[in-house]
């Protein structure tokens, strides 16, 4: 065990250090994000791990803990594999692996699959067995690994079910799932119970509890973390990106650990709810998108609502369009779309319309106002507008 | 607009010249052929489209051959609220001016003038108006467009203001533009790139949905393969307790082998006692067998003993018997024998008695014999001597008869010959000297000669010679007969004969005396027989021969007693036959007795024999085990099988205590048990292995990278379409909405320009004359009379007619303001007289509004219009 002197006051002993990270997700494909931008994305989560590995040099961390999804799936290419090893050379210090619901040890396991096996760096192991694991002279790793994506049982309480008084050992259990508190449906057996392993907690008999699954760094208490996801995987996530560094006192273990949450991931994801009702809005909207720094590192869904004229939609939807050639992606969350289209006189007053066609642009209108057929006739004027465009 | 004057110089053929029209009603402009009525639209086209710098072709068309100098066209015209004049020279000092006269007087010149006089037209004249109201030479049957004439629908629409310059067909071009995108104009099917975004996003869903299957057969298998694990735990967990029980069954079951086998051994031990004791009974059976065998051996010899005794006893006096009936018979036989001697001597004598008499009468015999013999012998030899018999007497007989008749015969026939010598002549007949007279029968010929005298010839005649043949040949069998007898003649024949007969009977008589004395014997036989009874008979002393009788008497004495000894001797014979046959009997009596004897001597031999190995067999038993001992043996094999019965009855009782059958069933049970258990086992380790190949398979594939993948390019196809079918969506609503309203405008314009049509129509046409026109304004049909024609089938004068009739319509709705000039130019060349002068009412009507301008070679066409001004263009 190497040891660090605490850079504090002095006052604690030796102690002993790693990061904790979760959800890696290798192997990932946004969808969402343009054709362009998703291998850039990709690569993004390989670089994360570089990234760690240099934190884990900065810092002079004895190990680093993954606790699960590692990968995406099982079910991956091989060169997803090798990119990942690739990756984790980059870092010097030894790489736990816990297999979690996305990448379970079952029969078709990436971790059993001869790629894997054989192209598997030395300092890189995998948390196969449930229990605890040395992984330094007085550190144990108490691994609760996924055998399948539908454990019946809490798989961390039974990982702790035999564990002994702690003695000498530092323990750190390395899970993977949803806690009890956080979960809104209770009664799933694979929950982990919070209080089951807060006792073990309080009994002294495990010293720092790791989490995955969540991909928002989120402390459940004092020592139950979630360390989320490195690189951000989704637009619903608080609070993604980070790793976690663990200082936890050799000599007394349970006396105090600190957790310190570092930013590692390099990709926003963002979403703005705008309501527009004037030129000034959509300009407005478009200036703060301009005002991204990063913007190939950046997807963003808009939630729009409000009323635009013809005119000023077409404004809307011209600097949309550009601004998504631009970022990772600039998308309009449909589900949150409530922007109506309403042609006001500017619109068409002007084209000097007369007779049929102009009675036609009246119906149009009209149907704008209402459902069905509303958006549909409210694009129809959007495309007269921009027919007619050419002759003002 | 109106045109006033047209100047043209130095135009085609025109020097100069100047027409002026009537700028409210009709103008028809006269001239012949190439004169230049067509000059007029042509020179308004050049006027309109052409720079005066142009060296167009149409430009330089119309410069008049070999002239250096250049046409120039002056137009006045009235159009909307301006008066102008336009003049353009072409080609030699080419200018343009255009002098505005009213509202505000402005004047221009070049390219200036020839803009602002585009701009000014533009803005007051539609072009298409221009267009449709112009009948050019030689297409006066098409029927102008008209729907598109913005004036026209101006006219036609009550409510429509003014249109803008283009109006509605360049948005609408746009629109049908936009929609060629996404549809097909005709049917409306997706086309383009709206169309292969649709179809990619198929495609990709077609691969996502296959990825997405195969990813869920994967996730299949290892669901399967971790239920085969827990089922495979589930199985060995079962086995453990099943393989318990299967091991504590299988120890009772050996345990109740032993026992079985213990049975098995103790019912051997019962059949070795069973037969150890049979055994012990077989030898004192056989011991009893062998004591009562002796017994009765012992009986037997006994029995033989006395019965021989008795044998012996009866054998003595038979023996005496026999003895006595021998002596008996000796003497008997002794008598009887004397007696016999004395019977064979008198059969001697009788014998020698009758030898002698034989010998006498066999000598007698032999005398007898021989006399005859001699006899006989005599006879024989007399006859030998004379053959002459009476049959060769007859023959000689007949013979010399005979002859005797052919010589009478021949002599009597012949001719008969007489010769006398007459003179003393020699006569020769027949070669002889006739000494005498010659008498002569001539048989065939004689000569009588003469010699040297005469010669005669008597020659019989033919029955002459015959006969003589005849007499010859008998006299020849005559002589023969003679010869062969040696006989003279026929008496000595007679006498021999008479001989022969005597000597015959005598031979006859002795012969039979002969047999008499031989009585069949040979007579040499009966003379040796006779020698050796003479020598046997007559001995020598007593060689004489007694007489018969006395031989006869004395054979008859010695006959009687030679009968009377044989009466004696055979008496005897017979007492002594009786009595040896008694000496016989007894003797066979006594020979049965001693072979009876002897028998039953064997007999009690053989008694002693068995008697003797009887009793050495039963002393030998009883040397190998006392009868005692036997009994002792006997009671031990009882008591031995008793002990066998017992134990082998308390090991069955055991073995049933087990339950063999019971154990049978739940050992079967459990070991089947055990077996399904591990084929379970077997085969879910196979599936096991199966899976795991199949997983080994998907393995590395990257399904989930692929379906990821392959969904990220369905969001892209989908986006990318959305999009496409949200612009085809509102361009197919907005050409929807535009087409619906404009075709609902055109039908609603329809109306009001049928009927202006119907009513300038019926002025031709007769009152009945009705049109339907389409929305396009184009005249689709005619109905007079009740009958509907379309105007394609319409006669060539009724289509021009209806095409003028369309476009004096459409002039007289737009009206004089926002109109054009209507111009026919060689029109109206199908019309027949009637029609041309309707026609000609027509245009006076409509001229009473409207500039028209009648361009024709044929002055006499328009002749009827009644206001129509005439300007003749003659040949320069």
């Amino acid at each position: 065990m190497r040891l660090h002197t605490s850079v504090g006051d002095g006052s604690y002993g030796d102690e002993m250090r790693f990061i904790a990270t979760a959800d890696w997700q290798l192997g990932m494909t946004a969808s969402y994000l343009t054709a362009e931008a998703r291998p850039r994305f990709a690569q993004a989560r390989l670089d994360v791990i570089r990234a760690i590995g240099e934190l884990a040099a900065e810092r002079a961390v004895d190990f680093v803990l993954v606790c699960g999804d590692v990968f995406e799936s099982n079910q991956l290419d091989r060169q997803v594999v090798l990119r990942a090893f690739d990756a984790l050379r980059a870092v010097a210090v030894p790489v736990y692996l816990l297999p979690g619901n996305h990448d379970p040890l079952d029969s078709a396991s990436i971790y059993t699959s001869a790629t894997f096996r054989d192209r598997c760096p030395d300092h890189v192991h995998v948390l196969a067995e449930p229990g605890p694991v040395t992984v330094l002279p007085g550190v144990e790793v108490v691994a609760a690994p996924w055998s399948n994506k539908a454990p019946l049982c809490d798989l961390v309480a039974r990982a702790c079910a035999d564990l002994g008084p702690s003695d000498d050992v530092i323990r750190i259990v390395a899970g993977h799932g949803v806690v009890d508190t956080l979960n809104p449906d209770r009664d799933s057996l694979a929950a982990i119970s919070v209080a089951a392993l807060q006792a073990q907690v309080d009994a002294g008999r495990i010293h720092m509890c790791v989490l995955g699954d969540r991909h928002s760094t989120t402390q459940v208490t004092e020592r139950i973390w979630y360390a989320g996801a490195p690189e951000v995987t989704d637009r619903d996530e608080t609070d993604p990106g980070n790793v976690l560094v663990v200082d936890i006192d050799t000599a007394q273990p349970a006396a105090r650990v600190a957790v310190e949450r570092v930013h590692v991931g390099r990709w926003e994801f963002e979403v703005a709810a705008r309501e527009l009702g004037s030129v000034e809005d959509v300009d407005a909207l478009v200036g703060w998108l301009d005002g991204h720094s990063g913007k190939d590192r950046t997807a963003i869904w808009l939630k729009l609502s409000g009323t635009l004229s013809v005119r000023d939609k077409a404004r809307l939807d011209a600097a949309l369009e550009e601004q998504a050639e631009i970022f990772g992606s600039v998308l309009i969350w449909e589900r949150h779309y409530d922007l109506s289209v309403v042609p006001d006189d500017c619109d068409f007053g002007d084209l000097g319309l007369t007779g049929f066609a102009d009675d036609a642009v009246r119906e149009l209108v009209q149907m704008a106002g209402c459902e069905p057929g509303g958006a549909e006739a409210q694009d129809a004027l959007g495309l007269l507008y921009r027919l007619t465009e050419a002759s003002r | 607009m109106k045109i006033l004057r047209i100047r043209l110089e130095h135009f085609r053929g025109i020097t100069s010249r100047e027409i002026v029209l009537q700028p409210a009603g009709i103008t028809v402009v006269e001239g012949p052929n190439e004169v230049g009525k067509s000059c007029v639209p042509e020179a308004i086209g050049l006027i309109r489209s052409y720079l005066d710098s142009s060296r167009a072709k149409a430009v330089t068309d119309v410069r008049p051959v070999g002239q250096d100098v250049g046409p120039k066209v002056e137009l006045e015209v009235v159009t909307g609220p301006y008066h102008l004049v336009y003049t353009k020279q072409f080609l030699w000092r080419p200018s343009t001016e255009l002098r505005i006269l009213a509202p505000r007087p402005e004047q221009l010149a070049g390219r200036e003038a020839h803009d602002r006089f585009d701009t000014l037209l533009a803005e007051t004249l539609d072009p298409q108006l221009w267009d449709a109201l112009q009948v050019v030479q030689g297409d006066s049957l098409r029927q102008p467009v008209l729907a598109r004439i913005e004036p026209l629908r101006t006219a036609l629409g009550a409510t429509d203001a003014k249109p803008g310059p283009g109006g509605h067909d360049a948005l609408i071009g746009r629109i049908e533009q936009e929609y060629a995108r996404y549809f097909t104009s005709k049917t409306g099917k997706v086309t383009g790139d709206y169309d292969a975004t649709a179809a990619r996003v198929a495609s990709t869903r077609q691969q996502v949905d296959q990825l997405r299957a195969r990813l869920g057969e994967a996730e299949d298998r290892i669901a399967q393969y971790a239920r085969i694990e827990a089922e495979l735990r589930q199985v060995c967990a079962a086995q453990r307790p099943v393989l318990r029980e299967l091991e504590e069954l299988r120890s009772r079951r050996r345990r109740l082998d032993e026992l079985e086998r213990a049975a098995e051994l103790s019912r051997a031990d019962v059949e070795r006692a069973q037969a150890t004791q049979a055994e012990a009974e077989r030898a004192v059976a056989q011991r009893g067998e062998l004591a009562a065998e002796h017994r009765r051996r012992l009986d037997e010899h006994e029995q033989c003993e006395v019965e021989l005794s008795h044998l012996e006893q009866r054998c003595t006096q038979q023996r005496l018997d026999a003895d006595l009936a021998a002596s008996a018979a000796a003497e008997a036989m002794t008598a009887a024998e004397q007696l016999s001697a004395r019977q064979r001597a008198a059969d001697d004598a009788l014998a020698s008695a009758r030898a002698h008499q034989d010998l006498r009468l066999l000598g007698d015999r032999i005398g007898a014999a021989t006399a005859a013999r001699i006899t006989a012998a005599e006879a024989a030899a007399r006859l030998e001597n004379n053959p002459i018999d009476d049959a060769i007497v007859a023959e000689l007989q007949a013979a010399q008869t005979g002859l005797l008749v052919a010589e009478a015969k021949r002599d009597a026939g012949a001719p008969r010959l007489f010769v006398t010598s007459l003179g003393g002549r020699r006569i020769d007949v027949d070669g002889s000297t006739l000494d005498a007279d010659h008498e002569a029968a001539v048989t065939s010929q004689s000569v009588v000669e003469v010699p040297g005298v005469v010669r005669v010839v008597v020659c019989a005649g033919q029955d002459g010679h015959e006969l003589v043949a005849a007499a010859e040949a008998c006299a020849h069998r005559w002589q023969l007969l003679l010869d062969r007898h040696v006989i003279g003649d026929l008496t000595t024949a007679r006498d021999a004969a008479g001989r022969r007969r005597h000597d015959l009977v005598e031979r006859q008589l002795a012969r039979r005396s002969l047999a008499e004395a031989l009585d069949g014997d040979d007579l040499d036989e009966m003379r040796a027989r006779h020698e050796a009874l003479r020598d046997r008979v007559l001995t020598p002393v007593r060689r004489t021969t007694p007489s018969a009788a006395a031989s006869a008497k004395c054979v008859r004495g010695a006959e009687r007693a030679a009968g009377l000894a044989r009466d004696a001797a055979d008496a005897a014979a017979a007492s002594a036959a009786d009595l040896r046959a008694a000496a016989e009997a007894a003797a066979g009596v006594l020979m049965l007795r001693d072979v009876e004897r002897i028998k039953l001597q064997q007999r009690l031999d053989g008694a002693r024999v068995e008697r003797e190995r009887t009793a050495r067999a039963l002393q030998a038993s009883r040397d190998g085990l006392s009868d005692n001992e036997l009994r002792t043996v006997v009671a031990h094999a009882v008591k031995r099988l008793h002990d066998a019965v017992v134990l082998h009855d308390e090991g069955r009782d055991e073995l049933s205590a087990a339950g063999a059958d019971e154990l049978r069933i739940v050992l079967d049970n459990a070991a089947a048990k055990h077996e399904r258990l591990a084929r379970d086992t077997h085969e879910l380790t196979a599936q096991q292995h199966r899976l795991r190949g199949q997983l080994d398979d998907i393995e590395g594939q990257g399904l989930k990278d692929h379906l990821d993948a392959a969904g990220a390019a369905l969001d892209d196809a989908e986006r990318v379409h959305g999009r496409l079918a949200q612009r085809a969506a509102a361009v197919r609503l907005l050409r929807a909405t535009f087409t619906r309203h404009r075709d609902d405008a055109q039908s609603r314009y329809v109306q009001p320009f049928t009927q202006a049509l119907e009513r300038l129509g019926r002025l031709v046409f007769g009152p009945e004359m009705r049109v339907h026109v389409s929305p396009e304004l184009a005249i689709e049909s005619v109905t007079r009379g009740g009958v509907t024609v379309p105007f394609e089938a319409l006669s060539g004068g009724a289509k021009e007619q209806l095409a003028v009739l369309g476009r004096l319509a459409c002039a007289q709705l737009v009206g004089a303001g926002d109109g054009a000039p209507v111009v026919l130019d060689d029109s109206l060349g199908f019309a027949d007289p009637g029609r041309l002068e309707r026609m000609a009412a027509v245009l006076n009507e409509v001229g009473q509004t409207n500039q028209i301008i009648v361009l024709t070679c044929q002055p006499d066409r328009f002749r009827s219009i009644g206001s129509a001004v005439v300007v003749r263009l003659d040949a320069a």
